[in-house]
């Protein structure tokens, strides 16, 4: 089994921006003499080559093309330019249980959504055992999906997908749904997937996952091959990328989405240089503009070391609405006592007004987080056990008592 | 995860794939075929091939639609049997009692329209899924491939369903007014198929345009209702005079209701010309409704 899998030679995508015209307005602008909508290459003159057998890993941040690509090789979408010739049967996993309806039982579910992956009956009547099995959902097979928890929908859905045997398979994202044990049991399906001379190509954020899975990547920027080869050099590359992108003044970032009704100027937590573990800090996000009285959605995201997100802070999920928008000011969003171990972030920061993204730039900023006494004792746990500290309190006691009281600032 | 050996294979070839990039190289040959994609000509072909190999999935989408169809509604599938038999008691007492139309036959008004009404019920709820069929089923279209000729093919054939619910009301029909259908019943099913042919071919084409401008929409069910209007629903096609007869006969709908009456009461045989010009419109609307379909499909990812 060697040759290629997937051979691609200019291959190119161009979206048309904004929304398709009425023939009414087309006319008036025809007639104004202006230009037309622009459009935008989300990919451009991709030429690869896939070899049988490969796992290949697309890496690459939002709006980088990865999306594009695979929803090429997955037909959904045409490419405007170019072609790419595929060996045998794709199947691509965007979504977990696509076509899934509440209505339908379990079985039913199976059936239209194997059906819509591209089996046949007979395979799916083949499979149904096994396919159940996995799920773990045996006693639920004839209720409405309706009744199913968030996890057996999931499992379901991921059970059908994993038992398709493609001859290359396209996982999205998808894996980061669904409990930590069937994660673990997915990528070990995939694994055997890609050990049985299938072809895998896997498109995530999750660079733990990505070099677990492919021996090689392929990193995309701006719709274009920025570079191929083994996973952990690419890897290295794209997080020396995102580190240099984030080290740029955000003022000069042109790679940002958003209407510009506000744009973001200068991300500063603390003092602007680096915060200690423990410290309170206040995280700023100045912006120019005038929007005037408005509803807002803002909210800032800290990546680890592995570009993994790490948490997010939105002012909707703390409560605190802004209505009320100065002009040329600053978002602050106050943290208590930073649990962060120390290390290099980075953050990205998003502003919607009025349901509408009026500004988002990711990995705007680095964050520094340097020791600190988090606990008070002077001492940290070894950074080998995750990136956050907990407040803690420990006894000991016999079995059977009291729960523990927690004493101070009501935890 | 996988062996060391194996990944040092696969990289040599990834590089040696690499340093070929400029020339182009072919994908190996493969027993389940190589595909190229690449943007497609102003004819896009219709694959057959694929189609057969996912022709279960018509039976699923349309036992996915019959099942979610009534939900959320207190009289759930009756609803399939009361409008088409509120809608012959209206027409009854407006047209056959207050307009007094004569059907010209021996056959009771009620009785007489009812085959027509249940025709327009599967005509305008077909029309309006088919027209929307893109749109309610965007969540399929951007997440997998599959011939998405299927989801205004299948939304065509899922009110058939109420049409065969709507044949109980014929027989309650039947049975209030004692009488039984003629035996040329046997030859329903044919003008059926003639129905869902024409239905089909129309509402390929107003799903191929909703993929762009959604007025189809607000169109379709006044289209409709026009449509009912120029077919002999509640008038005998006698009731036209000769000039402006053609109208009735170049409607594709005409023979559909003239060969329900035929089959079900024993009534003339609708004529050759209407006959003819009804077959002729439904095979010509659907073949280039397919092919206008798949025109506009590969628009329509990129737009919803």
């Amino acid at each position: 089994m060697t040759g290629l899998a997937i051979s691609a030679h200019g291959l190119g995508k161009r979206y048309r921006l904004g929304r398709l015209e009425s023939g009414l307005h087309r006319a008036r602008r025809r007639f104004a003499r202006e230009g037309g909508p622009g459009h935008m290459w989300a990919l451009r003159d991709l030429t690869f080559d896939v070899p049988t057998g490969a796992s290949l890993a697309v890496v690459g941040s939002n709006g980088a093309g990865k999306s594009t690509l695979l929803k090429i090789l997955a037909r959904i979408t045409e490419p405007t330019t170019g072609y790419v010739d595929v060996a045998g049967r794709v199947a691509a996993l965007v979504e977990v249980g696509t076509g899934f309806n509440p209505e339908l039982t379990g079985r039913e579910n199976v059936y239209l959504n194997g059906t819509l992956l591209g089996m046949t009956r007979r395979e799916i009547d083949q499979r149904l055992d096994e396919i159940v099995a996995f799920a773990g959902i045996d006693e639920h097979l004839d209720k409405p999906v309706k009744w199913y928890s968030s996890g057996m929908y999931v499992r379901l859905g991921f059970a059908v997908a994993a038992h398709l045997e493609p001859d290359i398979l396209i996982v999205d994202e998808v894996l980061s749904v669904g409990d930590l044990a069937f994660q673990q049991k997915c990528l070990g399906r995939m694994g055997e997937v890609s050990g049985g001379g299938r072809t895998v190509l896997f498109v995530s954020h999750n660079l733990a996952a990505v070099s677990a899975l492919c021996p090689t990547a392929m990193y995309l920027r701006e719709g274009e091959i920025c570079a191929q080869g083994p996973t952990r050099e690419i890897i290295d590359r794209y997080i020396d990328d995102v580190k240099a992108t984030a080290h740029v003044d955000v003022r000069e970032r042109e790679d940002r989405t958003g209407d510009g009704r506000i744009r973001f100027t200068k991300i500063r937590v603390g003092d602007g240089a680096s915060v200690k573990t423990g410290d309170d800090c206040e995280v700023s996000l100045l912006y120019e503009g005038s929007p005037g009285p408005a509803r807002v959605r803002v909210s800032f995201a800290v990546y680890g070391a592995l570009v993994e997100p790490v948490f997010q802070c939105l002012n909707e999920t703390s409560g605190d609405a802004i209505t009320e928008v100065a002009t040329d000011g600053a978002f602050v969003c106050a943290i208590p006592r930073l649990p962060l171990a120390p290390g290099h972030y980075t953050i990205s920061v998003y502003c919607e007004i009025d349901g509408k993204v009026a500004d988002w730039v990711e990995h705007a900023a680095v964050l520094e987080v340097v020791e600190g006494d988090f606990y008070g004792t002077g001492r940290l746990p070894s950074d080998a056990h995750g990136s956050f500290y907990v407040d803690q309190r420990w006894t000991s006691q016999p079995a059977a008592v009291a729960p523990i009281r927690l004493g101070r600032s009501g935890l | 995860m996988r062996g060391g050996a194996g990944d040092e294979a696969i990289l040599a070839r990834v590089q040696a794939a690499d340093s070929h990039a400029v020339t182009p190289r072919a994908v190996a040959a493969h027993p389940n075929g190589v595909q190229r994609i690449q943007p497609s000509s102003w004819l896009v072909p219709i694959d057959i091939g694929e189609l057969w190999r996912y022709r279960e999935l018509v039976r699923f989408l349309v036992l996915r639609d019959v099942k979610s169809r009534y939900r959320q509604t207190y009289l759930g599938p009756s609803w399939a049997i009361l409008r088409p038999l509120l809608q012959i008691v209206v027409f009854s007492a407006i047209f056959g009692g207050l307009a007094h139309i004569k059907t010209g036959t021996s056959v009771p008004y009620a009785l007489w329209v009812a085959p027509a009404v249940i025709v327009f019920a599967y005509l305008s709820t077909a029309l309006a899924n088919t027209s929307t069929s893109l749109v309610t089923n965007s969540h399929l279209i951007t997440k997998v491939y599959f011939p998405r000729l299927y989801i205004p093919i299948s939304t065509a054939v899922t009110p058939v369903v109420d049409f065969l619910l709507g044949l109980l009301v014929l027989t309650g029909v039947f049975a209030y007014y004692d009488r039984a259908p003629s035996w040329r019943i046997v030859f329903l099913p044919a003008f059926l198929a003639l129905l869902v042919l024409v239905t089909m071919g129309i509402g390929l084409w107003l799903a191929a345009f909703t993929a762009r401008y959604r007025d189809i929409v607000f169109g379709a069910p006044f289209l409709v209702q026009i449509w009912q209007y120029a077919t002999p629903v509640i008038y005998p096609v006698t009731f036209i005079p000769p000039t402006y007869r053609w109208i009735l006969d170049f409607n594709p709908l005409t023979a559909v209701v003239e060969g329900f009456r035929w089959s079900l009461f024993g009534l003339p045989f609708p004529s050759t010309t209407t006959l003819a010009a009804s077959v002729c419109i439904g095979l010509g609307a659907t073949t280039s409704g397919l092919f206008a379909f798949r025109r506009s499909e590969r628009l329509m990812v990129d737009m919803l």
